[in-house]
């Protein structure tokens, strides 16, 4: 009875080494890859959070407008000049807000907004689709993040939103708030940097091509700002971005250098006419 | 004189069946390891047994996919296996050359985890060997004119069916593989000889066919001692529920030498359903994971043989992984593959071939969010002897080479 209850202890003892003995096996067993993936997947879900909180301050000073149609055709244009951007694991979500400033904003994790004053600019399809792929070059090249100098030792540039937003202190959140705050200033008065305006621009260009849109219709656009600007009629537009005269030129030197003049495209200015009409 | 040459004609046609005879009814069954599967594991030497955590694990070691991260789809094939085995001086002064050329899909699997129990179904092909061969040797031997022999063999194994693992907590996890295991082999082999002084004509042709019908279980066990180091081993044998075989043979012989026509014709048929013995496989494997960028692996593989005139036999295989950054990784792996048959001696004559491989892997993987792509290549390399004549010690050196060149690709579902 004795060498039965030894053998038994004996069999328990190695059956609690055996299960108890490493509870990380499995973590320490995950290669590079799936860690990366995991931190990346974990960082996306922190963007759209921080995104979406910025989103709410913008339509916290901006109205909405509630027009089902116009909406529609924005995000369907939207959506399909998005696929460009190589961010699958990102759904866009598209916006008209109702001001007559002209301007377009974009807050991390996907959220694009464009405004009334800026439609009702615009001559045709290919404008809009410039306008909101350069937006969502901002949000697909992190542009917001990045100039929050949110980066950290390791590759990711969202690791610092990830701390932040990873933590449920009171701390925590008000560092995200502060951070809420930071990327609201940024898209109403500071601006993103001129390299990033120009990056978002030239990217907007090969997006309009890659789609078959004219690429030349976002330049028409750019020039008709021009006149509004000197108006005051995009007040927002003129504090936070480099100057109309200075993205044309950059962008004509781009076309130039990469042998781009000779691209038509298409401008679907029927089909816009036939939405905006009432503008 | 004449008939001495007629002596020395009539062993050369007795050389070159023999010479055939030796390529048995298995294109290569004294080695086990001839085709390493999957994309990871084909490129750290098939050492995978304490691994295992993906698709490939069905094969390797089922307990294995317990670990696995997500549900998988792989899939991977050899855009290459090109083998050439020459025996020197085999025919005369001549080489005999013989190439094997396979572009084969060999591995595809499908994975799907659920709580503690992962699921999983696999499509193997651990052998395949295809060889076509039209060869012409004019004047091989002073008896003989013209000697041409034309060679179709293909011999391929599949392996296909269900996996299923459970885990026991964080370090412990218990699998099984059930395949049913199909191999077909067919060889057409047919020759024409011309003798010396143009009154002799030899045509001899053979068919041969098999079908295999088998199982293979496999049972395996995974433990964590240390978070860092997990140990595996595995357990199979392969049984035949059918083996069905069928060779026909036909042989035509013209003489005018003696001024009297004589002609000798023969025709034979045999047909078996005599069932192979496979070998009770045992594997062990330890590796260590001192990084998420590094790991190492080391495999032994014992096979107790249950067939007469085969030997027991240990083969070993290491690798190690490394990632370069998070979505390219790089891997390396060495393994042995020796032969099975018993270490021959004085009293060895033909058919016999004694031959080791030693072999090296090298593969380079790239990594997105939901898929991976593998590119690799194996190279092996063995020489040893071969006894071809009928009843003779005399042997001749053997060698072989073969080079792989490997494609997977992998996707979460």
């Amino acid at each position: 009875m004795q060498k039965l209850r030894n053998y038994l202890w004996l069999f328990f003892s190695i059956c609690y080494f055996c299960f108890a003995s490493s509870a990380q096996t499995h973590e320490s067993r995950l290669r590079a890859h799936h860690i990366f993936w995991k931190n990346q997947e974990a960082n996306t879900d922190r963007e759209i959070d921080f995104g979406r909180g910025v989103a709410a301050k913008i339509l916290g000073k901006y109205k909405i407008l509630r027009d089902e149609k116009k909406v529609r055709y924005v995000s369907q244009i939207g959506t399909g000049i998005s696929a460009q951007l190589g961010r699958p694991e990102i759904r866009y979500y598209f916006g008209i807000l109702d001001t007559e400033d002209i301007n377009a904003f974009a807050a991390p994790g996907g959220y694009i907004f464009v405004t009334l004053g800026a439609l009702k600019l615009m001559r045709n399809e290919a404008q809009l689709a410039g306008v909101l792929a350069h937006e969502l070059v901002h949000v697909g090249q992190k542009h917001i993040i990045r100039k929050l100098k949110l980066q950290s030792t390791d590759s990711s540039v969202t690791s610092g939103i990830a701390q932040v937003l990873g933590g449920a202190s009171l701390s925590a959140k008000i560092a995200l708030e502060r951070l809420n705050d930071l990327a609201f200033k940024m898209l109403m008065e500071e601006g993103l940097s001129k390299d990033d305006e120009l990056d978002a621009d030239q990217k907007a260009l090969e997006m309009l091509i890659a789609t078959g849109y004219d690429p030349r219709s976002y330049l028409d656009f750019l020039k008709s700002l021009k006149p509004h600007l000197a108006k005051g009629k995009a007040v927002v537009l003129s504090k936070t971005h480099p100057t109309i005269e200075f993205r044309y030129s950059k962008l004509k030197e781009f076309i130039k250098r990469n042998e781009l003049d000779k691209i038509q495209g298409k401008t679907n200015e029927k089909r816009f006419k036939k939405i905006m009409v009432s503008l | 004189m004449k008939n001495a040459l007629r002596k020395l004609w009539f062993h050369f046609s007795i050389l070159i069946c023999i010479v055939f005879a030796s390529m048995q009814l298995h294109a290569d069954d004294a080695h086990y390891k001839n085709m390493l599967i999957g994309e990871r594991a084909a490129t750290m030497g098939g050492s995978y047994v304490a691994i295992s955590d993906d698709s490939t694990g069905c094969y390797y070691n089922p307990a294995g996919i317990a670990y696995a991260v997500g549900d998988s789809l792989s899939g991977s094939g050899n855009m290459l296996h090109k083998m050439k085995t020459v025996y020197s001086e085999a025919i005369g002064t001549e080489d005999w050359v013989r190439e094997s050329e396979a572009l084969v899909p060999n591995y595809f699997g499908v994975l799907k985890n659920y709580k503690t129990y992962s699921f999983c179904f696999s499509y193997v092909v651990p052998e395949a060997f295809i060889e076509h061969q039209d060869l012409v040797f004019d004047n091989p031997l002073s008896t003989v004119k013209k000697y041409y022999q034309s060679l179709h063999s293909e011999d391929i194994t599949y392996l296909m069916g269900p996996s299923a693992a459970m885990k026991f907590g964080d370090s412990l996890s218990f699998g099984l593989t059930l395949y049913y295991q199909y191999r077909s082999f067919m060889r057409q082999y047919h020759y024409f000889l011309e003798s010396a002084d143009d009154n002799g004509y030899e045509v001899y042709y053979e068919s041969r066919k098999l079908r295999e019908d088998g199982l293979m279980p496999k049972i395996g066990l995974q433990w964590s001692p240390w978070s860092l180091l997990t140990v595996g081993m595995t357990v199979d044998q392969s049984v035949l529920l059918n083996s069905s075989f069928q060779g026909d043979v036909s042989f035509h012989n013209t003489d005018n030498s003696t001024g009297t026509p004589s002609l000798l014709t023969l025709m034979n048929r045999t047909n078996s359903e005599e069932k192979r013995k496979f070998p009770l496989h045992l594997a062990w494997g330890i590796s260590y994971f001192p990084t998420p960028s590094l790991l190492y692996t080391i495999d032994v593989d014992y096979y107790q043989t249950s067939e007469i005139g085969r030997a027991n036999i240990l083969n070993y295989s290491g690798g190690m992984e490394y990632y370069l950054n998070p979505t390219n990784a790089i891997r390396f792996g060495l393994f042995t593959n020796y032969t099975n048959l018993p270490i021959p001696d004085s009293s060895t004559t033909a058919p016999y071939e004694y031959l080791d491989i030693h072999g090296a892997s090298f593969g380079y993987t790239s990594y997105s969010s939901s898929s991976s792509l593998t590119l690799g290549t194996i190279y092996t390399s063995g020489s040893g002897k071969a006894w071809l004549y009928s009843g003779s010690t005399e042997t001749r050196k053997l060698t072989r080479e073969s080079l792989t060149l490997v494609f997977s690709a992998s996707s979460n579902l």
